[in-house]
This record gives C-alpha cells, sequence and structure tokens, in this order.
C-alpha cells in the first residue's frame, strides 16, 4: 500500500449550485401545489385558462416536486458526500457543469410544455420524448462522472451511502428507458409502445419505483452521511444496513402492481405485488430503526440543532409512510383507499416528511460549509422546521380524513340495498372543508420553503470574498495488499468446489470483496433489479389469459383517436378514472366492471389513480351530446356544486384535421387494426364530426362545433366503455334484443355515427 | 412451440413461490454474513467521521 498521501480539492461549486436549485424549485413546486389546492375549492382560479387549469398543472406540481426539487436536492447530496467518501475530486469538471445546466433544462422544458398539454399521460413520466431522450444523456453523463469518481477514488471500500446512491443511479436508468419507449407522432406527440393493462403495468412498475429509486433509496443514503455527520456518531449498524439495502434492493421491484388492485390487472400480478409490498415493511424500518438509533447518546443535541431536528422528523415520516404503504397494498384495505385522497396524503407524508425534511436538514448542513460563513439566521431554521412540521400535520390529517370519508361513501349502501349517496358530487361536498384545511396546510409548508430559501440567500450574501477550496488528503489506491478473501479452492481438499464455495459464503467474506469493487457490486445491483422485474414483466407481456380478447372492441375511430389525444392532453385522467373495479358499490355507480380486453387498442392507457371526480368508463352514452357540451362549457351548468373547471378554450381552439392521420398511421404501426382508416383518416373525421354536430344543434345546441376541438373530445367519451355492449354483428338476433333494450336507447342513439365509422374497421 | 405457450402453461403460483424463494435465500445469506468480521463493520460504519476536509469546522 503506498504510503505517500496525495492532497486534492473538492468541487463544491457544483454543489452549491444544487443547493441553489434545490431550494428555488422547491418554492416553485410548493407554489404550484398550493395553488393546485385552492383551485380544488375555487375551480374559477384558472381564470378561464387553458394552460392554468388543474388536469395540466397536477403533473407540472409532480414533476417539480420530484425531479426539480427533490432531484436537485439528491444532486447536492450526492456531488457534496460522495467526493468526501471516496476521497477524491469527481470525475469531470465539465461533466458536472453539464449535468447541472442540463438538468435544470430539462426542469425548464417541463415547466414549458406540461402547461401546455404536451404530456404521455403516464404519472411522473409525463414528458414527451425529445425530453425522454434529452434526461437519457444528462443521466449517463452524470453516471459517467460518478463512476469516474469511484474509479479514482483513494478509499478503498465504498460506504453504504455509496451503495445506495449506485442503486438510484443504476436502476432509475433502467425505468425510465422501459417505461418510455414510445413512437414519436411529431415532435410533441407519441405513443407510447405498450397498451392497456401492459402499459398499466409498466406504468406502475416504474410507478412505484421511481418513489422507490428516485425518493427512497438516494435518500437513505443521504441520510447514512449527512446523519452521522451532523450528530458526529458513527452509524448505528452497519450490518443492518447491508441486510436492509439489498433486502430493499431486491424486494421494492416487485410491489408496483399494488397499485392497480382489483383492475384488469391479472390476478397473480397483483397478489405477487401486495405480497412483496408486506415483506418491504421489514428492510424500511431497517432503514428507519438505522437512522434513529444512530442518535444513542447524541439525543440531547436536538433540542440545540435544527439540522438534526429535520433529521429526526424525516426519519421518522419515512416509518411511518412505510408502515401506511405495506398496509395500503393490502387489496381489502386498498379497496377503501385506491382512487381517495387518502393516498394523496400518503403519499405526501413521503415527500414533505422525508424527502422534504431530510432535504432541509441537508440543506442546512450544507449552507454554512459550502458558502463558508455562519448559517445568516438559525432561529429562521428553527422557525421553518415548526412551521413545516405543523404544515405537514394540517395537511396529512385533513387529506386523510377526507380520503377515508370518500372511500366510504362511495361504498356505502342504504338499508334498502342502495347506493347511500349514488351522486359523487355529494361525496366532493362533504370534503370540501378536509380541502381548505389542505390549503392551509400547504400554505404554511410553503411558508417554510420560502423561508429556507431566504436563509440560504442571506447566508450566501455573506460569503467571504473569495472561496477556500475545500481540501483533503489521502494515499492513492495501490494494489490490494490486505487480507485475500477471494474464492479460492485449497488444493488437496476432500470437499467438493460447491461445498468450499458454500464455506466461503458462510464465512462471509463476499460483500467486504464486493465494497473494493464496486463494478462488481453494480452488476450485482443491476441483476437483482433485472431479474426481479423479468419476474413480473415477462409473464405479464406472454401469458395469454391475461388479456382475453374480446370481439366486439374495436379501435377508435380517427376522430375518437384525436378526441381521446385531447382527453390525454387535458389530464383529465388527473381527476377521472376509466376502471371500473369489480366491487359492488362501483358497479351499482358506474355499471359494468372494466374487462381487460377492452383496453387493447389504449396507447397509453388512462386508469388513473384517483377520482375527484367520478369514473368515466362507462360514460358512453350515458348522457345526450348536447349534455356534454353544456357540462365542458359550465360544469355547474350540469352539477351546480361542481369543482371542475370549465373548459371554454375546446369551444374556441380549432381541430387540427391535418394531425389526424399521422396519429392513425403511428397507431397503425404499433399493432392496431386500423384497416381503411390509415388511407382516409382525416376524411373520416370530418364525416363523423359532421353528424355529431348535426346531432347537437338537432338537441338544440350551439352550431359550429365542427371545427372545434370540443367535437373530437366529445366523440372519444361517448364511445367510452361502449364495445362490450355491442353484441358481434354475426348473431342478428342477439343484436334484435340489443337494439330492442330500453335503457340503452341513448347509447344507441348516440353512438350511431361511431358505430358507422367504427365498422368501417 | 412459443415461449408464450409455455408460460402460459405454466401454474400461475409459481410466479410468486420461485421469487420468495429466492429472496428468502438470498436473505439468509445475507443475514449469516452478518455473523462474521465484526472488525470490519465497526472501521467501515465510522467512515464518514474519518475526514480530514478542510471545510469542516470552516463554519461559524
Amino acid at each position: 500500500m503506498s504510503t505517500h498521501t496525495e492532497k486534492f480539492n473538492y468541487d463544491d461549486a457544483t454543489v452549491r449550485k444544487f443547493v441553489f436549485a434545490t431550494a428555488v424549485w422547491g418554492v416553485v413546486a410548493t407554489l404550484v401545489g398550493l395553488w393546485l389546492a385552492l383551485m380544488l375549492v375555487m375551480p374559477q382560479l384558472n381564470f378561464g385558462l387553458a394552460q392554468l387549469s388543474f388536469g395540466r398543472l397536477r403533473p407540472l406540481h409532480t414533476n417539480a416536486a420530484i425531479f426539480a426539487f427533490a432531484g436537485n436536492a439528491i444532486f447536492a447530496a450526492i456531488y457534496y458526500s460522495s467526493q468526501r467518501l471516496l476521497k477524491t475530486r469527481m470525475f469531470s469538471d465539465a461533466l458536472s457543469k453539464f449535468h447541472f445546466w442540463g438538468w435544470q433544462a430539462i426542469i425548464v422544458a417541463a415547466a414549458l410544455t406540461l402547461p401546455f398539454g404536451i404530456t404521455q399521460s403516464k404519472e411522473y413520466a409525463e414528458l414527451e420524448w425529445p425530453i425522454d431522450l434529452a434526461i437519457v444523456v444528462v443521466w449517463v453523463a452524470f453516471a459517467v462522472n460518478f463512476f469516474g469518481a469511484i474509479a479514482k477514488r483513494r478509499e478503498r471500500h465504498i460506504y453504504v451511502a455509496i451503495w445506495f446512491y449506485v442503486a438510484t443511479i443504476v436502476t432509475v436508468a433502467i425505468l425510465h428507458i422501459f417505461n418510455n419507449l414510445a413512437l414519436p407522432v411529431s415532435l410533441f406527440k407519441s405513443y407510447g409502445i405498450y397498451a392497456g393493462v401492459q402499459d398499466a403495468f409498466m406504468q406502475w412498475w416504474y410507478g412505484h419505483n421511481a418513489v422507490a429509486f428516485f425518493l427512497t433509496t438516494p435518500f437513505l443514503g443521504l441520510m447514512y452521511y449527512f446523519l452521522p455527520k451532523a450528530a458526529n456518531r458513527p452509524v448505528y449498524s452497519y450490518r443492518l444496513s447491508i441486510l436492509h439495502f439489498w433486502s430493499l434492493v431486491f424486494i421494492y421491484i416487485w410491489a408496483g402492481p399494488h397499485h392497480l388492485h382489483y383492475t384488469a390487472l391479472p390476478e397473480w400480478a397483483s397478489t405477487l405485488g401486495m405480497l412483496f409490498s408486506v415483506m418491504l415493511w421489514m428492510p424500511s424500518w431497517g432503514g428507519m430503526i438505522n437512522g434513529l438509533m444512530t442518535l444513542r447518546g447524541a439525543w440531547h443535541k436536538v433540542s440545540e440543532d435544527p439540522v438534526l431536528k429535520f433529521f429526526v422528523v424525516g426519519i421518522t415520516f419515512y416509518g411511518m409512510a412505510t408502515f401506511e404503504g405495506p398496509l395500503l397494498s393490502i387489496k381489502s384495505v386498498n379497496a377503501l383507499s385506491h382512487y381517495t385522497d387518502w393516498t394523496i396524503a400518503h403519499v405526501h407524508s413521503g415527500a414533505l416528511g422525508w424527502n422534504g425534511f431530510m432535504t432541509f436538514g441537508m440543506l442546512y448542513y450544507l449552507t454554512p460549509r459550502i458558502f463558508q460563513t455562519k448559517l445568516w439566521s438559525k432561529k429562521l431554521a428553527e422557525v421553518h422546521f415548526w412551521v413545516g412540521t405543523i404544515g405537514i400535520l394540517l395537511y396529512i390529517v385533513a387529506i386523510y380524513a377526507a380520503g377515508v370519508t370518500q372511500g366510504l361513501m362511495w361504498r356505502a349502501f342504504d338499508s334498502t340495498g342502495r347506493l347511500a349517496y349514488p351522486d359523487f358530487i355529494e361525496t366532493v361536498v362533504r370534503i370540501l372543508p378536509m380541502y381548505w384545511v389542505r390549503v392551509l396546510g400547504g400554505l404554511l409548508f410553503m411558508s417554510g420553503m420560502f423561508m429556507a430559501l431566504f436563509n440560504i440567500i442571506m447566508t450566501w450574501r455573506g460569503r467571504p470574498a473569495r472561496y477556500e477550496e475545500s481540501s483533503d488528503e489521502a494515499a492513492p489506491l495501490g494494489a490490494y495488499t490486505g487480507p485475500v478473501t477471494e474464492f479460492v479452492l485449497p488444493k488437496h481438499s476432500t470437499i467438493s468446489d460447491t461445498g468450499h464455495r458454500v464455506i466461503y459464503f458462510m464465512a462471509a467474506k463476499w460483500h467486504r470483496v464486493w465494497e473494493r469493487q464496486p463494478l462488481k457490486f453494480t452488476i450485482w445491483v443491476a441483476i437483482s433489479v433485472i431479474v426481479a422485474s423479468l419476474f413480473e414483466v415477462v409473464p405479464t407481456f406472454l401469458i395469454r389469459s391475461n388479456i382475453p380478447t374480446i370481439a366486439s372492441v374495436k379501435p377508435y375511430t380517427p376522430l375518437e383517436l384525436i378526441g381521446r389525444d385531447i382527453y390525454v392532453s387535458e389530464g383529465c385522467y388527473n381527476c377521472h378514472s376509466q376502471m371500473i373495479r369489480p366491487i359492488r358499490s362501483e358497479t351499482e355507480r358506474y355499471g359494468e366492471y372494466s374487462k381487460p380486453g377492452e383496453f387493447v387498442y389504449d396507447h397509453p392507457f388512462q386508469w388513473g389513480s384517483r377520482r375527484i371526480g367520478p369514473d368515466l368508463h362507462r360514460v358512453g352514452g350515458k348522457y345526450p351530446y348536447l349534455w356534454h357540451v353544456r357540462h365542458m362549457q359550465d360544469p355547474r351548468s350540469t352539477t351546480p356544486q361542481s369543482i371542475m373547471p370549465a373548459y371554454t378554450w375546446l369551444f374556441k381552439d380549432d381541430l387540427d384535421y391535418a394531425s389526424i392521420q399521422p396519429r392513425v398511421d403511428a397507431m397503425a404501426m404499433l399493432g392496431v387494426p386500423y384497416g381503411q382508416a390509415v388511407l382516409h383518416g382525416e376524411s373520416m373525421a370530418r364525416a363523423q364530426a359532421k353528424q355529431i354536430s348535426a346531432e347537437i344543434v338537432a338537441q338544440g345546441g350551439p352550431d359550429q362545433l365542427e371545427a372545434k376541438k370540443i367535437i373530437a373530445l366529445i366523440a372519444y367519451l361517448q364511445r367510452l366503455g361502449t364495445d362490450i355492449k355491442k353484441l358481434p354483428a354475426s348473431d342478428p338476433a342477439a343484436k334484435s334484443t340489443a337494439d330492442n333494450r330500453g335503457p340503452q336507447t341513448n347509447i344507441l342513439s348516440n353512438s350511431a355515427p361511431a358505430k358507422s365509422a367504427t365498422e368501417a374497421f | 412451440m412459443k415461449l408464450s405457450d409455455v408460460m402460459s402453461a405454466m401454474h400461475m403460483t409459481i410466479y410468486a413461490e420461485l421469487p420468495l424463494l429466492i429472496f428468502v435465500g438470498v436473505f439468509i445469506g445475507v443475514a449469516l454474513h452478518l455473523l462474521q468480521g465484526p472488525q470490519h463493520f465497526e472501521a467501515m460504519r465510522s467512515l464518514p467521521l474519518d475526514e480530514k476536509d478542510s471545510s469542516e469546522g470552516r463554519e461559524r
């Protein structure tokens, strides 16, 4: 081993930039969140502007919170701690700069596209394909910089925080690529290659693991570095960190299907997701226990140090959220909680409590060190802590109450066996007071964000005229000369090779070897994630019985297709599901439960994850065309207490008929059997629009809608969930019976144009 | 015969049982490993505190 030491500098300039970006984007994310919370009680706050509507802004809020606020926090943590744990500067200053500015450009691109309805509509993966490609490029630059730093490190063993960063970088890359595989139609429009059930599965494989590997593993890495530093105590148990790291990496990846209980997802996948979700509780609590127990002997410091206060509450929220997560994954609990605000409360206890407070703890730890001066106001940081804590509690308690209220009201039956609250709006009105409490909680949390930003800016203003370089000293790594722990088969041994391997494994030297062989370590992390993923992905795609085909389900007509794209663009899925679960209260309220075979042409799926408004899967034909016109123009004209915004711009904006043909062509390329629509998409759409428009006029509605976006959206809504009501054309007797069914008069009347167009396939 | 034929013919429970067995095996292996080598773990858990970073103590 080398005896001479080398002096080297750390790159704190990049850390400073990420710290600023974290605070600034944190303000933006919470501001947009507060605005959205206000719009739920005052829907007119979008001022009639499409760009400010709830459906378009909600993805901006989630993306800003996850990728801008938490993302920049992660990078600040990784750049600061990795250099010090690896005893080296980052691999390349140029890559660090590219990473920082590239990531900010991606966030700005998200902020510029999402309000304009440019979205893939997959939660937390809404960004369109050019931005997705940019993410790949920036992520690769980050990975090269990070692994390059590992390669030139001066510390032989890689510390537990680095393992979590490795898991993050590898897994996020896998998730991002496979969930975002799409066929571009234009610069701002693409169709995902998966459809229906498979798309839903892939999305929640991604969505759940985005939480796991973007909002959990890097923050655990952050905890394992910054908490011991702030408390000046070693990690409680290194053994526990190994145990919970590998358990977490292996188990987390399976749990995604719990987001799809009782949907059209195959039951085996749903059960598997539940099983692994429940198991996930233990490794998650391993992390929490390791964090809190690290403070053994240092609890007295917590009362004096805002950094430790934030960490303690952050880790406690992690424990709460990771207990609640497995609980919510149990099917019977999920039957009550799914689509309600309970999920929103759960998400926010994790995001605000765990991610938010761990970030604030780190920011207050880093700020004086990277700006090389005292924190401007420790008192303000203390105030931030209390304001933030009260804000979170107000927010989540109110929304938990709202969620449970919703769930119970949706499933309540009266003594005669009918729904106790048949009008969905009754369940909305009941929780509005809780929405106001949420506004107050959000306001407090956002105020804390402003305090943090202000404190950071004021500390920065007190920086020295010139920063001193942060330097360190360590011996370069030579060839390993420690005890040999690699497996070597002893000569003349009577035990077999396998037997020796078992002994070697039991003697447990393998992990120590991996800790000094990061490439091997990374490969094992990748194998864990990929193997676990394949166990679910491959059967989902290959087992035919997963998605029984339904002969009457046909592709959307060209007009319905572009109408669907408008539905996607407006973010309707943020408030409305398209998935009726096989639960009596749902079939009573919405109609026949949703079948896997009904979604085979849905690129992307639109099942949604939340019901601020009612499910729409069987809305087709439920109301006349004119009802939809009135409802979209002014929701309160049809439902007086509705909190849905008016979509007046859909009556003004022209429908882009010229873009229909490329959309149809792209769908055909994805395997949708479009028949002659591939040649005549636009003319077919115009013909259907003309028919619907004429019917609206006949019903006493406005004229001149034929060329407007609203006509396509209505065409799509009227088609929703109607295919399974159509019996095969080859059975005239059955068809005749269907035509004579009284309650379906509207369906047949309204869907007549759509039906004739559909038959062209 | 296609892969989808094979997958479709298999009993569904195998997709849950096999990964559970793999997990339990890995878990036992990791747990056994952790019973060994206390000195190494002692040294590793203090790694963040071993720094001689010049920025430490520069604040205040």
